[in-house]
């Protein structure tokens, strides 16, 4: 999944402020969006109760952390992340986009949160190899691991 | 006053509605509902509609109509949920209701008029949450053609003769359930193309291109009833398990696998209508050489797995033989024919009970309690991909009760 969206009404109104670059309207209906492919993407994520927006994955080779946006449950269990110690996150998302298609989603997806040397949040979203329908639908072989959803 | 009165009462696109029931987020944006194997959309919101997608058109066809569109699997348990909620409105409210799918049901609405149609709706609104189209009138024909033609969300009473003309006058002739377009070409010929001119023609003539259902269909939009309300579900002359293959194979394993695994279903069916099969077919579409199909006769009436699915393999070596082995098949459908009660059926003269009815009732028993599919053929085991995802254990065909498909 390389980009999502929040209706407007599921964001905490203090984050309103902020969010005027990502509002957009779909059929007169306003949401935010996410991509990975802005110059600095964002998460929306939901972490010990609290709602922000955090980098989402690193594209630099600055920082001490894997490049990308993505990390692999197969991955993280055999805990090739550990070393990171990566702290469980809620993605919240109304739709996920992938290959400009767009996908219904129930609540919200799964996602790493890890901290550079300098003490820098970095939020990784988790994959899982796609469903056969997934991979139909979106042409994409991983998938979002997503909350009480499989697609 | 008519005698009979008929009600007709349509979800309007019910499956994307229902999605909308549980995701409130899917209201007024454009969205589509997408098929088994997650390729085309098999419904639409009248907003996508509005970009010019089509029911099953595949999903690469339709973002570049409709970026913004949103798109859901399906999820036919839910959608049964909601039918069935649909259906208890209707009958608390009805003494006679008809099934018909699992978005449209008739009843009778003798002495229903303008008010109980906009309660009706706003009440199934209320309490299922889908928005529905609602046609009342004389005849079943005309009560369908008027909730159809006020969709999204109207209704429409045709009581007295100038409502009924009002309804037909003008309306395209392929607006009317059973008039396709093989049958509008042949009507055209004779400057038949609208519902008005339909119902003017001359009976026998119609008898002649359309046989005696076209002829129903004339006096039906005349407005004299001749199909009744159907509460109880006319006994089956087929049954047929089937559909895509998740993308078109000729790997032999992969479609044997689709065989057993249509047989298995198909034996499923033919315990639930509790009726046996004297005849079988077995219809394949290749992808570069169209449809072929073989029929055989089974040695007795039967619903044996092991006998269906022998026969369902021999029939696939005559339409897939091996001088065809390197097309790749896209569809198939298993097809029993010849149902029988099993209540009254011929016996065969010779043997008793195959040996493995002993099996599948064991088969059966674990399934029935651990899941559908739980205890299942080997020959399935390549079809990996589609008993990984349990959506795909009940489908359209598996809502039972309906009068249509």
């Amino acid at each position: 999944m390389d980009g999502l969206a929040i209706q407007i009404s599921d964001v905490p109104v203090a984050w309103h402020p902020m969010s005027t670059q990502r509002l957009f309207e779909r059929e007169g209906s306003p949401e935010l969006r996410f991509s990975f492919y802005e110059r600095r993407p964002e998460l929306p994520v939901i972490h010990n109760g609290e709602f922000r927006f955090l980098p989402w994955g690193n594209k630099t080779d600055a920082a001490r952390v894997p490049k990308g946006g993505w990390c692999e449950l197969e991955e993280l269990e055999a805990g090739r992340w550990q070393w990171l110690k990566p702290q469980e996150v809620v993605i919240p998302a109304n739709y996920g986009r992938q290959s400009g298609r767009w996908f219904l989603i129930d609540s919200a997806a799964r996602g790493i949160l890890v901290h550079d040397e300098h003490g820098h949040p970095y939020v990784y979203m988790l994959t899982e190899p796609a469903s056969h329908y997934y991979e139909i639908m979106c042409r994409h072989q991983r998938m979002p691991v997503l909350i009480d959803q499989r697609i | 006053m008519h005698e009979h009165v008929f009600g007709h009462v349509d979800a309007d696109c019910f499956y994307v509605s229902a999605e909308r029931v549980r995701h409130s987020c899917l209201r007024g944006i454009p969205c589509g509902v997408l098929s088994n194997q997650g390729a085309c959309v098999i419904a639409k919101s009248y907003e996508l509609k509005a970009k010019g997608v089509t029911t099953a058109m595949p999903i690469w066809d339709a973002v570049p109509l409709c970026p913004d569109a949103v798109f859901a699997k399906r999820d036919f348990r839910w959608y049964e949920v909601l039918s069935r909620r649909m259906l208890d409105v209707l009958r608390e409210r009805s003494p006679a209701v008809e099934y018909y799918s699992i978005d449209e049901m008739f009843f009778n609405a003798t002495g229903w008029g303008n008010e109980d149609a906009r309660r009706l709706q706003e009440t199934i609104l209320n309490v299922v949450g889908v928005p529905v189209s609602i046609g009342i009138a004389p005849t079943r024909t005309l009560a369908k053609l008027a909730s159809d033609v006020h969709k999204p969300f109207g209704y429409f009473v045709a009581a007295t003769e100038a409502e009924r003309r009002q309804l037909i006058d003008g309306q395209p002739i392929t607006e009317v359930t059973g008039i396709a377009r093989r049958s509008a070409r042949k009507l055209a010929k004779y400057g038949i193309t609208t519902c008005d001119q339909f119902a003017a023609a001359y009976p026998p003539l119609i008898r002649k291109l359309l046989t005696v259902k076209g002829e129903q269909l004339l006096y039906e939009l005349r407005g004299e009833p001749c199909i009744p309300i159907a509460t109880k579900r006319a006994t089956n002359k087929a049954l047929a398990r089937g559909g895509s293959l998740g993308g078109a194979t000729n790997d032999p394993e992969r479609v044997v696998g689709w065989v057993f695994r249509n047989a298995e279903r198909l034996v499923e069916a033919l315990d639930h209508h509790m009726v046996y099969c004297e005849k079988l077919t077995l219809s394949l579409r290749l992808k570069n050489k169209g449809g072929l199909s073989k029929r055989a006769t089974l040695p007795k009436a039967t619903a044996n797995f092991r006998t269906i699915v022998n026969t369902a393999s021999r029939l696939l070596d005559y339409c897939w033989p091996p001088f065809l082995r390197d097309q790749r098949v896209e569809y198939m459908h298993v097809i029993a024919e010849r149902l029988q009660p099993r209540s009254c059926w011929q016996r065969g003269l010779f043997g008793s009970q195959p040996p493995n009815e002993r099996i599948a009732a064991v088969k059966q028993a674990i399934n029935d309690k651990i899941g559908r599919f739980a205890l299942r053929t080997a020959a399935t085991l390549p079809l990996v991909e589609t008993y990984a995802d349990d959506t795909n254990d009940y489908d359209v065909c598996d809502i039972y009760g309906k009068s249509c498909f």
